[in-house]
């Protein structure tokens, strides 16, 4: 079995890029409408923790992924159960993402062309990363993270002139409640979606800091998203932002500087595919490494056809419409919830008290 | 039906490309795994390009949803 390397700094491009998969061209609100950039800030201060216990899972016990985690720590039975739980999850996340994207491309390009098509070619490539492994994914994704965030950044330096910056006020103009319930959609998409990265567990370099990718991955890529979403607030407002599924998309197709700078929305767009068919391909190696964990087969990816087969049948099948895509979305956030947040949980306990004692052991007679 | 050309040909591509090379390299088991998971995918697909209509996987979520706020509502 070929095992595969990732650096601590590739690991936090990795989750730059994830992030900023699906929410860089939705990036609105869910509820808290001008005061959501209030929410992402507080669901990133409650991600946080949330990160380091996936931080800590990653390294508790070295060479080994969430799906040995479950079997070893929780026994076999609940360990099948959580692990069907997580592929089932995993599938999904992989599959929702790409039916995004080709809403996306859809509603903006191609209005007449199948879904279909598009999503066969996302799959193609995705089969191609997942074929080749994490290890030259996360060389590439370490070479285009700098490269995607400039382009962030220029856009909105770009979108300066169109800005309106009464659009955020009044400032405390939701209830708390509101917010906080924004905080929780956000926190579930798409902070706590690196829970994707348990999956890649056993493939961490040995003495770089995994604590300090996570917080710092997911801290940068919630200032690039906080700063996507006060550009769109600025330029299109509140009432725009409502009306329109992809609203970054909206707000950087009115950038004209001296009609010598236009259209540069299809800048966006290549972003955009770029950061979703690198979330879609992890997601599948995750799901791949679930199956190979339940088969009891060693190398994952033997079945990354089967997944992207799944994954390109289930993002057509799963959601009837575009309504129904965002609307499942929202609507699914408790259950994500339970598998981002309790099953890690669950898991975190049980794990410290098998691999805790075992390295506070170790590092006894290491001393002594 | 243009789809259902296309789907075969995929399916067929794919298992050629990535399936078979595995009973070559003598992994018997995950040939047969991978196999049986191809097929059942591509009888779906081929099910869903012809407008037959399977239950959406995501029922299952709406299920959770409602018992959830069947649950906290009874609370």
């Amino acid at each position: 079995m070929n095992r595969e390397i990732i650096s601590g700094k590739q690991l936090k491009n990795l989750i730059i890029v994830y992030l900023m998969g699906a929410a860089l061209v939705a990036s609105g609100s869910a509820y808290a409408k001008h005061c959501a950039w209030i929410s992402e800030i507080a669901s990133i201060i409650i991600a946080i923790p949330i990160v380091l216990m996936y931080a800590r899972l990653s390294c508790i016990s070295k060479g080994k992924n969430i799906f040995d985690l479950f079997q070893d720590s929780l026994g076999k039975f609940i360990g099948c159960i959580f692990t069907l739980l997580f592929l089932i999850y995993s599938i999904y996340l992989g599959s929702a993402v790409i039916r995004n994207f080709t809403e996306f491309v859809q509603i903006v390009f191609f209005p007449d062309t199948p879904q279909y098509t598009t999503a066969i070619f996302a799959f193609c490539t995705i089969l191609y990363i997942m074929n080749k492994g994490v290890e030259p994914l996360a060389r590439f994704v370490s070479t285009i993270t700098y490269l995607l965030i400039g382009i962030m950044l220029m856009l909105v330096v770009f979108s300066l002139g169109d800005m309106d910056f009464s659009n955020i006020l009044p400032l405390p103009g939701e209830k708390i409640s509101t917010m906080a319930k924004e905080s929780f959609f956000l926190l579930t998409l798409p902070y706590l979606e690196i829970v994707m990265f348990l999956g890649l567990g056993g493939s961490f370099k040995k003495g770089d800091s995994i604590y300090k990718a996570y917080v710092y991955g997911i801290v940068t890529s919630g200032v690039v998203l906080i700063l996507a979403f006060l550009r769109n607030l600025f330029v299109i407002g509140t009432h725009v932002m409502e009306q329109v599924y992809f609203p970054a998309y909206t707000s950087t197709s009115l950038i004209n500087i001296a009609d010598f700078i236009t259209r540069i929305e299809v800048v966006a767009s290549s972003t955009y595919t770029f950061s979703i068919i690198i979330q879609s391909a992890i997601c599948l190696i995750t799901a791949c490494k679930g199956v190979a964990k339940l088969t009891k087969v060693n190398d994952y990816k033997v079945f990354a056809a089967p997944a992207c087969l799944l994954g390109l049948y289930l993002s057509k099948t799963m959601f009837k419409s575009t309504q129904a895509l965002f609307g499942t979305i929202i609507k699914g956030r408790v259950p994500v919830f339970l598998v981002q947040f309790l099953i890690p949980l669950i898991t975190w306990i049980a794990a410290e008290k098998k691999y805790g004692k075992k390295n506070r052991s170790l590092s006894k007679e290491k001393n002594a | 039906m243009l789809f259902v050309v296309i789907f075969t040909a995929l399916y067929v591509i794919v298992f050629f490309a990535d399936v078979l090379p595995l009973k070559k390299k003598n992994k018997k088991k995950e040939f047969v795994i991978v196999t049986i998971m191809v097929s059942v995918i591509y009888v779906l697909q081929i099910l869903d390009v012809l407008g037959i209509n399977l239950p959406r996987p995501t029922k299952g979520v709406k299920l959770l949803v409602s018992l959830w706020k069947r649950l906290a509502g009874s609370k």
